[in-house]
């Protein structure tokens, strides 16, 4: 399962400014408390993964997916209006997490908890025109301006290993994690391209910031940086029975980037109208690719050692039984991340059964705008618990639809019979 | 809801293998740009410009140049010297401090051309001598050739030969000498013979050595050799010689340009003879060319003075150095063909001819004389001034492009537009086809598209320009990929006649307006 995680990874690393498969993590959208059934251990997997935006529409995105020829009917429909931002993000994640009692932990409802986590998540905020460059080319701006004001594009990978306790009556843990990660941003605070008359010559003009925590690191698979941090969740109403308010807080901490990393400011004006052959007559003409932007950046780029703050998500949950069948949660999420708004999500679950409960929601934040969310968990009652989690539905019931998210997590309870 | 089975099943399976999404973008952006004038045709070394600022071509280049060495050959010479126990001796017990005797004899420098050598003072080479000792006693070797002085000095070679191992193992010892200007006096013992150099070598047996017997078996040998001798200066008499001569002078390196297609105003070509040998030499059998090697053409020069016998008389000697005798022929459109030879458009000059020395024999009374610093040399000059009307003229050339072609990019269709400046008074036709690798199939990318000339107003030409669209196809794009060449043929024409000057130029800019499938 890990492996296939990190095959998709590697080839969504591909390019900028591309609409990349992945999905937005659950536990900003909800956060389950699992009901342990006298069992005093457990195993979980969970696998995960969707995409958030305000403008992106399933159909262009599946487009990608499913590779093939995107048409030019299924771009116009994702085209922004002429001065909004549209937003994209894309996340897949999934975890592998063990609990079981251990003489390392001396309270009883205390075990030790080890967890495994791939976090992949790549955002973009770009404009109408960028969209229009990416997706039909220049020859429509011929002596008109292209803005590339407020691009930006944000990309994580991380893996970590943690080690810590959890507790069983409450569902309260702590772990420490040892974290490998990738990282690279870029953000064009000002800047626009301008397509001369009949293309007889470009001018750029750009003020901004790249930050890559390996250029060279063609392997994206591997990772650059190393760093240390916490995960944790407290439910503060522990002794209500009616309502639990529980506070989850990921990747708190920091990882460093060898000096392999590369940041730069870049102030860049440049013009051109084409590449200049001056040996005409050679019987082989060369032509000199190397002064791209890449170019211009390695010119840029001082090696240092960096430190920086890990992408942290605190979100807190309010749940409210509202009698034995039916209760409602709401949740706020904020994620330390550029280009994602705080995330706010109000559903309502109903049990069915005492093994099957269904749930349904809205939310509003997050790398998109309004979407709405199902949600169903069933529980045997024994070992198995399951649950399949619709998080952002617009985008698989209709083509237009912007934003798609889906998750399954499965839990395994086990008893262990261990002499403290 | 199908749709999240889909996304699962999308997840799960068909993400790490699915095929490459793509969509096509149109694009106009410029590529190359590249600005052509006549310095790029022709080097500044051959470029001038006159007093109109017209250019004229000047090519200047050395066709002949014999130096001494040239002249006076000389070959390698081995000599043999040695000792043998004469007949009817069969062996002979020979004491320390015996001399063997070996009467002074002569040596022959051998010369090529029956030249006959005087004295001589040597530029450079190296004498070696190979002395072989099969007696088992050290002998001493003096070997002296009195009239190879440095600094009054005679070259003398003193040696003691170590003995044989045994009667089988004779030693050998090898020794080279440098005889960088040493005087050679080559009249032998009466001061009237040539290429005669008197020796004489002394080998006893070592007075520290022992008693040894000596067989008719054995031979004391020392044999000498002359390499590489070449001279600063030689006096003698150089012989009737007779070399012939060719030489070729090339004008440009396109081989594309067509004959007929250039009427000239006016040319020289200046030929500077200079005979710094004390020699009278003849010049006879000349021919001088042009060829057009694309259209097989070639004429020869039309000139009383070049098409008969020249005779140059010899130089004059200084002491040290020679005083030339010189003689200039200037060919012009007014005494010869050379308008019409060069109107050929040609690639090259080409001149052949046969050169006697001494055609009236030793005059000099073997007096001759070199030095090294003076030879025979016929210097050319070559002036056109690049005034001529065009006709057709005719230049093709070919490029390859070597560019890395990547699979998220691909031309789908499209027009590579040339925006053209041109301030040359030549209106250009541009044929531009595409030949694939294979060189069996080429494809017309345009055919006669017009450059319009500049506009000219008295003196002045205005710039003019021009637009030329190619339409190019995604299989023209592959086959430049795959090594397809592109065969570029201008042809130039003029509206009578022009000057060409420094300033013209053409610009070229190159726009692509296409649309591009990129893919992911």
């Amino acid at each position: 399962m890990i492996k296939f995680i990190c095959e998709i990874s590697a080839k969504r690393y591909c390019v900028t400014i591309i609409f990349i498969f992945s999905a937005i993590n659950s536990y900003t959208q909800s956060i389950e408390t699992w009901n342990h059934n006298g069992y005093n251990a457990f195993s979980t997997i969970s696998l995960e993964g969707g995409y958030d935006s305000d403008g992106i529409t399933s159909l262009l995105l599946n487009s990608f997916i499913t590779g093939g020829f995107i048409d030019r009917e299924t771009r116009l429909q994702s085209i922004p209006g002429d001065f909004s931002m549209r937003n994209f993000g894309a996340r897949i994640d999934g975890n592998i997490d063990i609990c079981f009692p251990s003489k390392l932990v001396k309270k009883d409802s205390l075990n030790l908890f080890l967890t495994y986590k791939y976090e992949n998540e790549i955002a973009i905020d770009f404009q109408s025109d960028q969209y229009k460059l990416m997706f039909f080319g220049n020859e429509q701006f011929l002596e008109d301006t292209i803005s590339l004001s407020n691009l930006r594009w944000n990309q994580w990978n991380l893996q970590s290993i943690g080690i810590g306790v959890y507790d069983l009556k409450s569902n309260n843990y702590i772990t420490t994690n040892l974290y490998f990660g990738q990282h690279s941003r870029m953000r064009i605070d000002d800047g626009f391209l301008y397509t001369g008359t009949d293309g007889r010559f470009l001018h750029s003009d750009i003020s901004g910031s790249y930050f890559n925590s390996d250029f060279n690191n063609k392997n994206r698979k591997s990772t650059t940086g190393i760093g240390l941090g916490l995960n944790g969740q407290y439910n503060v109403l522990k002794s209500n029975i009616k309502s639990d308010l529980i506070i989850n807080v990921q990747n708190i901490g920091f990882i460093i980037w060898p000096k392999s990393n590369k940041k730069v400011s870049l102030e860049e004006n440049y013009d051109f109208n084409g590449i200049e052959i001056r040996d005409v007559f050679s019987s082989e003409l060369s032509i000199d690719s190397s002064a791209t932007w890449l170019g211009i950046i390695d010119s840029n780029v001082v090696p240092t050692e960096r430190v920086e703050l890990l992408p942290t998500t605190i979100s807190g949950q309010f749940r409210y039984k509202v009698n034995e069948k039916n209760s409602i949660d709401i949740v706020v999420s904020s994620r330390q991340i550029n280009l994602w708004r705080p995330l706010f999500n109000i559903g309502w679950s109903h049990s069915l059964n005492e093994k099957l409960v269904f749930g349904m929601g809205i939310k509003y934040g997050g790398y998109g705008g309004i979407n709405y969310k199902l949600r169903c968990v069933y529980d045997t009652q024994k070992r198995w618990t399951a649950g399949i989690y619709i998080n952002y539905l617009q985008g698989f019931i209709s083509s237009k639809g912007y934003g798609g998210h889906a998750g399954l997590s499965v839990r395994r309870r086990m008893n262990f019979n261990l002499e403290k | 809801m199908r749709s999240f089975f889909f996304f699962l099943i999308i997840l799960l399976s068909t993400s790490c293998q699915r095929e490459e999404s793509s969509w096509d973008v149109d694009i106009v952006a410029p590529i190359a740009k590249v600005e052509i004038k006549i310095t790029d045709l022709l080097p500044d070394s051959i470029l001038g410009t006159d007093n109109n600022g017209g250019l004229f071509l000047s090519i200047s280049t050395e066709l002949i140049n014999l130096n001494p060495d040239s002249i006076i050959t000389l070959k390698d010479t081995t000599i043999s010297n040695g000792y043998t126990l004469p007949p009817p001796l069969v062996a002979l017990n020979i004491d320390p401090g015996f001399p063997f005797p070996i009467l002074p004899s002569n040596l022959n420098l051998e010369t090529g051309n029956n030249i006959e050598v005087k004295e001589a003072i040597v530029f450079s080479g190296i004498i070696t001598a190979i002395m072989i000792n099969p007696l088992e006693t050290p002998l001493d070797v003096t070997y002296i050739i009195p009239k190879l002085t440095l600094a009054n000095e005679s070259f003398t070679i003193t040696e003691t030969l170590p003995p044989a191992e045994n009667s089988n193992t004779p030693s050998v010892t090898e020794r080279s000498f440098n005889l960088s200007n040493y005087h050679l006096d080559l009249t032998g013992d009466l001061g009237i013979a040539s290429n005669i150099l008197n020796q004489s070598l002394s080998v006893i047996n070592s007075p520290s050595a022992e008693s040894v017997l000596i067989t008719n078996t054995d031979t004391v040998k020392f044999n000498l050799g002359f390499e590489d001798l070449s001279f600063q200066y030689a006096r003698g008499y150089f012989g009737n010689t007779m070399i012939s001569e060719s030489s070729g002078l090339k004008l440009h390196d396109f081989n594309s340009i067509h004959s007929s297609s250039i009427e000239l105003e006016e040319a020289s070509l200046t030929l500077n003879i200079s005979n710094g040998v004390g020699a009278d030499f003849r010049l006879s059998d000349a021919s001088y060319s042009a060829v057009n090697s694309l259209d097989n053409l070639a004429l020869t020069f039309d000139n009383d003075d070049i098409n008969g016998v020249i005779n140059i008389t010899r130089a004059i000697n200084l002491g040290t150095e020679a005083s030339p005798t010189e003689r200039e022929i200037v060919l012009n459109e007014s005494n010869s063909n050379i308008v019409e030879l060069l109107s050929l458009a040609p690639d090259s000059l080409n001149m052949a001819f046969n050169l006697e020395i001494n055609p009236l024999g030793n005059t000099s009374s073997s007096n001759d004389f070199i030095y090294r610093q003076n030879g025979i040399s016929i210097l050319g000059d070559l002036l056109v001034p690049l005034r001529m009307t065009v006709n057709d003229l005719s230049i093709s050339d070919s490029l390859q492009f070597n560019f890395s072609s990547s699979d998220k990019v691909k031309w789908s269709d499209g027009e590579i537009i040339l925006l053209i400046e041109n301030s040359f008074p030549l209106d250009i036709e541009l044929d531009i086809q595409l030949i694939e690798s294979d060189l069996n199939n080429s494809t017309v990318l345009i055919n006669n598209a017009l450059i319009s000339s500049c506009e000219l107003n008295g003196l002045d030409c205005a710039t003019a320009e021009s637009e030329i669209r190619i339409p190019v196809s995604s299989t023209d794009i592959e086959n430049l990929q795959n090594g397809g060449l592109l065969l570029i043929n201008g042809t130039f024409s003029s509206e009578g006649e022009i000057i060409l000057k420094p300033e013209y130029f053409i610009k070229i800019q190159a726009i692509i307006d296409a649309n591009i499938i990129v893919g992911i």
